[in-house]
């Protein structure tokens, strides 16, 4: 492993934080205050941190609570393979991007979630968000199946995300979200 | 009753279920990766709570500087509960704080609101 490539890799794409291995809840919150410190240094608006830190947030815990590779610990912990990034495009926009191994057979349903989503503008998505956390139609043990709208709520361009086939049983997905 | 009392850590709130002056507060962030397991004891407590005769008037203090989406369902959940509570002639009061630069922490409240219209929900700026 060189890591001069990589380096140069992180450069093209403005990567400004990369972190690749098990993710866990301490895990995110090490990395996000780290980011939400790094940020505030360099005087970015709160509420842009705040945006980012959310995005963030929703990301990790979706990748240690859908990958397939999760991996159960005691008192409903789970841990995860992933890969989360955070940089900014050659435009100046902010990005937040995750990746983790997902089952084939969930590849539909996250897929029309999150084209349903894109296919709202921002006020059909809070309706929507509402209604969800009001019917409760969502929720599971660890969460309410608000992720990804929570992550559209702060986005400035759909979500963007896909999927690539791996073997019969497993897919790599990944998602970009632009802040 | 017994206060309930939960010590902050980086990733969940400050609680205090207070049955001595009738004050239930949280403050501080909520990002728990078991947003229903963290939750469990106050929601229970505030089953137990509500449950009694002769409540006097209570006041229910937020003061969330962030907060996940599991966690925004669970405060819609303990809303539903002190609205239901209020429905059976309970006296309630929610004040959900927000700080001047945090324009989510002040949406989220409005958002809210609009979903408990017919209790007594505030919102104020810190």
């Amino acid at each position: 492993m060189k890591m001069f490539p990589f380096k140069e890799m992180l450069e093209r794409e403005g990567i400004i934080f990369s972190f690749s291995g098990s993710i866990s809840q301490p895990v995110l919150a090490g990395i996000g205050e780290t980011i939400e410190n790094e940020f505030d240094s360099i005087d970015l608006d709160p509420n842009m941190i705040m945006k980012i830190f959310a995005v963030f947030t929703e990301q990790m815990q979706n990748v240690m609570s859908y990958s397939k590779e999760r991996r159960e610990h005691r008192d409903n912990h789970l841990t995860s393979p992933g890969i989360c990034v955070v940089g900014m495009n050659d435009k100046g926009k902010y990005y937040v991007a995750s990746a983790n191994i997902m089952d084939v057979k969930d590849e539909q349903k996250v897929s029309e979630k999150i084209d349903h989503i894109n296919s709202l503008d921002k006020e059909g998505q809070k309706r929507y968000y509402k209604e969800l956390r009001r019917s409760g139609k969502g929720v599971h043990n660890r969460g309410a199946g608000l992720g990804f709208l929570e992550m559209a709520k702060r986005a400035s361009e759909p979500l963007d995300y896909q999927f690539t086939t791996l073997d019969k049983d497993r897919s790599f997905f990944e998602i970009k979200v632009y802040i | 009753m017994k206060t309930l009392t939960i010590e902050a850590s980086k990733y969940t709130p400050e609680i205090e279920m207070n049955a001595e002056n009738n004050i239930l507060s949280i403050k501080g962030k909520s990002y728990p990766e078991n947003t229903f397991d963290f939750y469990a004891p106050v929601m229970a407590w505030l089953q137990e709570y509500f449950a009694q005769e002769d409540l006097p008037k209570v006041t229910l203090n937020m003061d969330i500087i962030y907060f996940n989406s599991s966690s925004s369902k669970l405060f819609f959940d303990l809303f539903d509960l002190l609205e239901e509570a209020h429905e059976k002639g309970k006296e309630i009061c929610i004040n959900w704080y927000y700080d001047d630069e945090n324009e989510s922490a002040e949406e989220a409240g409005e958002d809210f609101k609009e979903d408990f219209e017919g209790m007594d929900f505030n919102i104020i700026k810190k």
